[in-house]
């Protein structure tokens, strides 16, 4: 029997036995050459679960199991423990039961299994990994449930004697075919964090404390595929998709020439150019198209869309796999102490270069390295485990001098949510908005046709007395049906396909949402948009700005453009300036105006 | 679709202009560049020399995402080929977890051929030949060369 086959599955696809069926069971295994007992409760387990069940374990431990044709896992909640251990050390797994509560829904976007999991009175120091099925990489959507199959009513195995050769090889053949059965998109849409959240309510206290804080930073994220490259499409994704945020071409120019010039390195690496060439030449094609969408006038849907062509988005992660294998054998006395067991070589040839491999630290390390410290960007890890802590532990990646500190302390972000073999992408709100502003500013443009009512309405000599009309645009209630606070995180989403969108969007300012969902912040309710002079108006605005209203200030009607004097014409009010291609919106985001009360009004950038 | 036309037209190109000792490979229908017919000679001091095998090389619409397949059309008595109609060739680089999508085609005609001359009975997929080659290799050469004259003799 080839257990080292075994082994490099578990490897390769470690989510993969995670998921297992309902039941309960408990399975012993003392070591190679002895005895191996499997208790079941056959009442609790339908055969599929059964099959799913002593595929983990044959997996795991090299052990046989009858039935390991069943190969596509159920997705109910049980929690499969491993722990392999080298040497003399017992081989144990365990299939746990776990309480599962009844009647609660599957919340949130993520139509997966039930998603919540409570653990059973145990002391499973153990499981220091997967407790639900949020946490592995299929969990998306449930696999179809495989067909019945015929189970042995007992499960007492003997290793070696009572298996033959020739079923072993069915086992290992079974084994080595099976494909996870992982749905929905390569990357997903971008989502309000609540999801997370709700997820995991009913998960490990560990998880819950940590998940509830994550949305108060991290406004949105977005899904990657669970198929075994999710790490490094999930950097990749970030990395157009940072470059498309900063909107610069020169940058992007740069980066294309970067990455050509990088060919050298894989040639220096031995790989052949004619392999490799169609894979450069999808990334140097979506640099360019990413420089014509510039500035963003899709919330980058464009970007999603090329994503999720699996041939350009494969063809880009493969190459980026062949720049980190290059790079980690032309640096190899730095990547080599991180690798016990293998040289750079080996560990390039089985980890980094085949397709479907999930990337590792190390790889990791290198593919930042590589790729993305060099163009000036800076990765956050956000490890979402079961360690003590409120929150998830960050690990920043970025540039930084002999001496230990930053070279751009304000370089470009991209960030990453890990859960134990999976990662998926986070986003803080200005990460958001500012993808979102450059594309409602275009809006603005084409809406300000849209504003031309205001002209017929007859000028009241304050904003007061037409304050209900205004109240009656469409959109000019911010985010409406919704309650405030956690509301302006879902709504900004949805934001650009929102209709009402160009009336209300004079003042861009308006969309920054809470920072901090789960306070409720009286100041982000429509009354107090700059522009409506409700009672709260004659109190100075919620935020400083130079360019404040005074309180009797009524500003000329957008009827008398062009604007006739200076004051007016220099305004960040002055419609005219949506005209400006190059005009930026001074944006309003409660980080900077915490960090920095005192050089927040110069904003403004031309 | 359109980047993995080009790549195998790319891979086929290269075979065609350095074929690998003892295969010779060409389309089986000039319209689809997914199904390669290989021929693929017995190497010398083998039990197979002297044969001439059919095989089916089968590629993915998405290469080289997905390995290809590899079966052998001519029956084969070897550890690493199901016995049945099938004739898959159990091959390490051909697996989905070890599968690069740098690997070429003709590194891995060349690898098949290879394991015609050295069998891996260690990662078999018929057992039982594995045990013969290990234990009686006297017997195994002698099935192995019957099967060849029986199945695999070049007639033309």
């Amino acid at each position: 029997m080839n257990v080292q086959h075994f082994a490099a599955v578990n490897v390769a696809r470690p989510y993969r036995y995670h998921d297992l069926g309902q039941g309960a069971g408990e399975i012993r295994g003392s070591g190679p050459g002895t005895e191996l007992i499997t208790r079941l409760n056959p009442g609790d387990w339908s055969s599929s679960d059964k099959a799913a069940a002593a595929a983990a374990v044959s997996s795991s431990s090299g052990l046989p199991s009858s039935n390991l044709s069943s190969s596509t896992l159920s997705s109910s909640n049980v929690v499969a423990v491993q722990r392999l251990v080298q040497g003399s050390t017992p081989v144990t797994t365990a299939v746990m039961p776990v309480r599962v509560p009844v009647g609660v829904p599957a919340p949130g976007p993520v139509s997966g299994p039930a998603n919540s999991i409570s653990f059973g009175p145990s002391d499973f120091t153990a499981l220091s990994y997967f407790t639900s099925p949020a946490l592995c990489c299929q969990h998306q959507q449930p696999p179809p449930p495989p067909p019945p199959q015929p189970h042995p009513s007992s499960t007492r195995y003997k290793m070696g004697s009572m298996q033959s050769d020739e079923e072993l090889a069915t086992l290992q053949k079974l084994s080595s075919e099976y494909e996870p059965d992982v749905q929905g998109p390569l990357v997903g849409k971008r989502q309000s964090s609540q999801a997370i959240t709700a997820e995991y309510a009913n998960a490990d206290p560990a998880f819950v404390r940590k998940t509830r804080a994550l949305p108060q930073k991290f406004s949105h994220y977005r899904t990657v595929k669970g198929d075994g490259n999710c790490g490094w499409r999930a950097i990749a994704f970030g990395y157009f998709e940072t470059l498309l945020r900063l909107g610069d071409k020169n940058q992007i120019a740069a980066e294309e020439a970067r990455l050509k010039s990088l060919n050298n390195l894989l040639n220096v690496a031995g790989f052949q150019e004619h392999l490799y060439e169609d894979f450069v030449e999808e990334t140097i094609l979506l640099l360019r198209e990413v420089a014509s969408w510039v500035p963003v006038t899709d919330d980058g849907a464009a970007l999603l869309a090329k994503f999720n062509d699996s041939s350009i988005s494969n063809a880009i992660i493969t190459h980026f796999r062949l720049l980190t294998s290059a790079w980690m054998k032309t640096h190899a006395d730095a990547y080599q102490p991180f690798i016990p067991d293998k040289t750079v070589e080996q560990y390039c040839a089985t980890q980094i270069e085949p397709y479907q491999v999930e990337i590792e630290h190390v790889g990791m390390n290198a593919l930042i390295d590589c790729l993305i410290k060099s163009a000036g960007f800076a990765v956050e890890i956000l490890y979402l485990d079961r360690s003590a802590g409120e929150e998830v532990n960050t690990i920043r990646f970025e540039l930084e001098t002999s001496a230990g500190e930053a070279v751009f302390p304000d370089a470009a972000t991209m960030r990453l949510l890990y859960r134990p073999g999976h990662y998926d992408i986070l986003y803080k709100v200005e990460d958001v908005a500012e993808l979102l502003s450059a594309a409602t500013q275009v809006q603005l443009v084409s809406d300000l046709e849209s504003f031309s009512p205001i002209r017929d309405v007859p000028m009241a000599s304050t904003y007061g007395q037409f304050n209900p009309w205004f109240a009656e645009i469409p959109g000019m209630s911010f985010v409406p049906g919704v309650p405030s606070g956690l509301s302006g995180l879902s709504g900004l989403s949805g934001l650009t396909g929102y209709g009402g969108l160009g009336s209300l969007s004079l003042m861009p300012t308006s969309f920054a949402p809470a920072a901090e969902p789960t306070v409720p912040q009286p100041s982000m309710t429509p009354s107090a948009l700059p522009i409506s002079p409700t009672p709260t108006a004659t109190t100075p605005s919620f935020r400083p700005s130079k360019y404040e209203y005074e309180a009797e200030f009524t500003p000329a009607p957008p009827a008398n453009l062009p604007c006739q004097t200076a004051t007016f014409r220099n305004s960040h009010y002055n419609p005219a300036h949506f005209l400006n291609s190059e005009f930026q919106p001074e944006m309003w985001t409660p980080e900077t105006e915490i960090k920095s009360e005192s050089k927040s009004p110069d904003q403004i950038r031309h | 679709m359109a980047g993995s036309q080009r790549r195998i037209a790319k891979e086929l190109a290269e075979i065609t202009k350095d074929t690998p000792e003892g295969v010779t490979a060409n389309l089986v229908d000039e319209s689809d560049v997914y199904r390669w017919s290989i021929l693929m000679e017995g190497p010398e001091d083998s039990p197979y020399a002297g044969g001439q095998f059919k095989l089916l090389l089968t590629l993915p619409v998405d290469y080289p995402f997905k390995p290809p397949a590899l079966k052998f059309e001519t029956k084969i008595y070897h550890p690493n080929v199901t016995n049945d109609d099938k004739g898959a060739m159990c091959l390490g680089i051909l697996k989905s977890e070890e599968w690069k999508p740098s690997s070429k085609i003709s590194a891995v005609l060349r690898t098949a051929r290879s394991l015609l001359a050295e069998p891996n009975p260690d990662d078999a997929v018929e057992t039982s030949i594995a045990e013969q080659f290990k234990n009686d290799r006297k017997e195994f050469e002698r099935v192995a060369k019957e099967w060849v004259t029986r199945y695999a003799s070049k007639r033309a």
